[in-house]
């Protein structure tokens, strides 16, 4: 039996083997009837080259695989999928039409497997193309919306600046008062906001990674000075319990903008006179370091995309969005990982590290 | 004590929504020092309920970016639950944009941080001048 007629005649068994794959690969995201069709029309357009091609596939054959791929990965895209997922589902097809051919021992050709074979790159290539294309563009909007929000949230500070001045100025209100502290905080603001974006760029720009032995409690202390300023404006209180000998050997400027923006996440979502704590410890041969926030956790669709680049929990634009994304990706470079799941009255942002132990300190051997 | 700079303007009341705690104490600290009655709401909702209770005002200043509901959703629920009082007032944008959409507010005042123009921008909309907002669009 030639694999055209195999396929023509186990085509249910293998679309469902592959539908079971794919949907294990997908774990909880959505679907839709566009991206459940996207791969029998892949496994139809095989059949057909299949049935037409004896050496190679056609540059027609191609221009329509590519075609059906492009809205593949468009719709995978949309629905929330990432690169990976684009590039498996087509291999759980591969895996599937094998399994049953092994299965049913029906013999594949050298020359079907090798047609087999272009037609799964030119598809996959025709995916990830549409995929990596569009997702792009989103990015490149994003960035110009996000430009947009960061000149927005400074001239809001800026306007609540220069008035202040100038009822302070003209004598409208005297110094040391409620004007005076709206001119400090509008002043703060405009400070915390260009921090913000300059960090932005010095982390997309310096990839170089830095190791050295630091304790968490030496970073966690540096960054609660200057959060308490922040959180005595909201009664906040920043809990902090962490074990003062927990060491870690790597980048401590990643680490420092990795807890720095869980820090600002869990100050900005918790209320006034709420609690932020922040943990740290041993747990076998890594570190972990908790942020837990009284922000009212995160629903649980929206963890998923947590992480994408200029996603907000609120419309509070002052945030920008940036921060888990910056988090996340430097504890990666690190070689540790960031997740987050909700507890009581918040949620938890957990980073783990493989943990150093504090270097010996050797005395000085006397000079022979 | 300090000279109004537009001392006919007694007794006439404005209504600020913005979600800047900072930027009501601001705008009622301004307005009032002309001798306006000014009525203040951190979001939209709060604002829809002032605007239900209060003798209508002669202005509402509307931040357009609020957190829950923007200036824009303001607008539309404002006209769907209370038309008469929409109709009767002057609803302009007090915002930190520069492009706005077309919508049905009367004008926009941009927050530039000048406290002078700000006065002689809400003075103009309480003697009636509307602007076009579409202007705004390019």
């Amino acid at each position: 039996m030639t694999l055209h007629n195999f396929l023509i005649e186990n085509r249910a068994d293998i679309i469902a083997d592959t539908e079971k794959r794919t949907v294990a690969l997908a774990a909880l995201r959505p679907s839709s009837d566009q991206m459940r069709l996207g791969l029998p029309l892949f496994f139809d357009q095989l059949i057909e080259i299949l049935e037409l091609r004896l050496a190679d596939v056609s540059p027609h054959d191609e221009l329509v695989i590519t075609a059906a791929a492009n809205a593949h990965g468009k719709e995978l895209l949309r629905l929330g999928y990432t690169l990976s997922h684009v590039v498996h589902s087509y291999g759980a097809m591969c895996q599937s039409i094998t399994e049953v051919a092994s299965l049913k021992k029906a013999p594949v050709t050298a020359l079907e497997f090798h047609l087999l074979n272009r037609c799964l790159d030119i598809a996959i290539a025709g995916a990830v193309t549409e995929f990596e294309s569009i997702r792009q563009t989103q990015n490149k909007n994003r960035e110009v919306i996000h430009l947009g929000a960061v000149a927005h949230e400074l001239r809001n500070a800026l306007n609540r600046a220069k008035i202040s001045f100038q009822m302070l100025s003209k004598g409208v209100v005297g110094l040391g008062g409620s004007t005076s502290k709206v001119l400090e905080r509008s002043l703060d603001d405009m400070d915390i906001l260009i921090n913000r974006s300059l960090s932005e760029v010095r982390f997309r720009a310096d990839s170089e990674l830095t190791e050295e032995y630091f304790t968490v409690m030496e970073v966690v202390s540096q960054l609660v000075v200057t959060a308490e300023v922040e959180a005595s404006r909201k009664q906040q209180v920043i809990a902090v319990e962490v074990d003062p000998l927990l060491g870690l050997f790597t980048d401590r400027h990643l680490i420092t903008a990795a807890l720095g923006n869980l820090l600002q996440n869990a100050l900005k979502f918790t209320g006034a006179g709420g609690k932020i704590k922040i943990i740290g410890r041993a747990e076998g041969d890594l570190a972990l370091i908790k942020v837990w926030d009284q922000g009212g956790g995160i629903s649980a669709d929206r963890i998923a995309q947590l992480f994408r680049p200029f996603e907000q929990q609120n419309k509070d634009r002052s945030g920008m969005g940036l921060g888990l994304l910056i988090s996340r990706e430097a504890v990666q470079k690190c070689g540790g990982t960031l997740e987050v799941r909700n507890v009581d009255l918040g949620c938890i942002f957990t980073i783990r590290l493989p943990s150093k132990p504090a270097p010996l300190q050797v005395e000085p051997g006397p000079v022979v | 004590m300090h000279q109004q700079l537009f001392p006919d303007l007694l007794q006439r009341s404005i209504l600020v929504i913005d979600d800047s705690e900072d930027m009501l104490y601001l705008g009622r600290l301004i307005l009032e020092q002309e001798g306006f009655e000014v009525f203040t709401a951190s979001n939209g909702l709060r604002a829809l309920e002032i605007l239900s209770q209060i003798k209508t005002p002669q202005l509402v200043l509307l931040d357009v970016h609020m957190a829950d509901m923007d200036g824009y959703q303001f607008l539309k629920r404002f006209e769907i639950e209370n038309p008469d009082v929409f109709n009767q007032v002057s609803v302009v944008f007090y915002s930190a944009e520069s492009l706005l959409v077309p919508s049905k507010a009367k004008g926009f005042i941009r927050k530039a941080g000048d406290m002078n123009l700000f006065l002689k921008s809400v003075r103009g909309y309480m003697d009636g001048c509307t602007h076009d907002t579409t202007q705004f669009l390019n």
